[in-house]
């Protein structure tokens, strides 16, 4: 079979590693007999695969390297773990300030003196004295809450309302 | 194109050895773990350094490699190959520190045992050149062409077993390693090193 000169520069890199067999091979071997050109090309691909295939046989691994290795492997291995507590600044500073809200609550609820502190009701009438107040005890009037249903709502309630 | 697959053995293939060695190192046993680490390590180790260029990089990767397999030992089915699980995080750990290292501007040169401080340039020695200008073609290929050309032609792994490593179908794998190959050949062509095979009767 004859092949031309592109078809054998494509196969040049598996004809040089020797993964070319068969027939195919012989046809290709016969062509770079017979082509100048494609057998420079041939040359140059079997000297770059040779080149490359020496180059990693230098490199020996022996097994002081493979001991060598090992025990560093197994100083990694049994090393205690560290235990890695992270702790992240948001939640944290949340959780801060709101432990002292609450403190400070407490404190101004439980500590005589402080200014949210409660009181019976007589105690109130002191803190929102007569004078002070915007409409006097007379003014104000809660209304003796009657059974009224809503459809017959006196309407001088309203008006009363209203104007109060 | 009749590209048939390389007899390469297969690593990912688990013998029943390994499936009891596997069981053994779940259990804690410390020997059955140093003989795997023996096994499996001097691979491990090559992949790393020709795809990094830096023998310490490529020694941490080979522990880390192993450390992870022994932390997470547990969740590893034996009957699934151990090297193609190791395989698989040793190439992902030294992507991962190729994307780092080029992030990070950091140039990545070759470190040979006789080169030093103290030496000169022509005391390192022709294999040593020859290792350093093919690691320099190598550095030029991009990293999904790199991985599988250094599995195929430098750890001589099958197309199967790359295919798992890489996770990609055999067909794919097969198609990187052949486009790596040509990609390496212009890359090493570019530095001038050709015509050091003599063509004989092979052809």
């Amino acid at each position: 079979m004859r092949v031309r000169c592109w078809l054998v520069r494509r196969a040049l890199d598996s004809l040089a590693a020797g993964e070319a067999r068969g027939r195919r091979a012989e046809s290709l071997r016969r062509h770079l007999r017979l082509c100048d050109a494609c057998a420079e090309e041939f040359r140059k691909a079997a000297g770059a695969l040779d080149a490359l295939r020496s180059a990693g046989e230098d490199v020996t691994w022996g097994e002081a390297a493979a001991g060598q290795s090992w025990r560093a492997i197994r100083a990694r291995l049994s090393a205690v773990p560290q235990r890695r507590v992270s702790l992240r600044p948001l939640p944290v500073a949340a959780a801060a300030v709101g432990t002292l809200l609450i403190a400070a609550g407490a404190w101004m609820a439980i500590v005589p003196g402080g200014e949210l502190e409660r009181g019976t009701p007589d105690d109130m009438a002191d803190v929102f004295p007569a004078d002070y107040s915007a409409v006097s005890r007379e003014q104000v009037r809660v209304p003796v809450m009657q059974e009224y249903s809503l459809d017959a709502l006196p309407v001088s309630y309203e008006v009363e309302w209203g104007r109060f | 194109m009749g590209l048939e697959g390389r007899k390469a053995p297969e690593t990912g293939a688990q013998t029943p050895g390994e499936v009891k060695l596997v069981k053994l190192c779940k259990a804690g046993d410390e020997a059955a773990r140093e003989e795997l680490v023996h096994a499996h390590s001097g691979r491990l180790f090559r992949i790393a350094y020709h795809l990094l260029g830096d023998y310490e990089t490529a020694l941490d990767i080979v522990q880390d490699s192993f450390l992870r397999f022994f932390e997470g030992i547990d969740k590893i089915d034996p009957k699934r190959g151990v090297s193609a699980w190791l395989n698989r995080v040793a190439v992902n750990l030294t992507i991962d520190a190729l994307r780092k290292k080029k992030r990070n501007g950091v140039t990545l040169t070759l470190r040979t045992e006789t080169e030093g401080p103290g030496r000169e340039p022509s005391e390192i020695s022709e294999k040593e050149r020859l290792r350093k200008d093919v690691w320099a073609a190598i550095d030029k290929l991009p990293e999904k062409y790199r991985v599988p050309l250094v599995m195929r032609e430098i750890e001589r792994m099958s197309s199967k077993d790359i295919s798992k490593a890489l996770k990609c179908n055999e067909a794919t794998a097969r198609w990187r390693i052949h486009r790596a190959r040509r990609l390496f050949r212009e890359a090493w062509k570019e530095q001038g090193e050709s015509g050091r095979y003599l063509v004989g009767e092979e052809i």
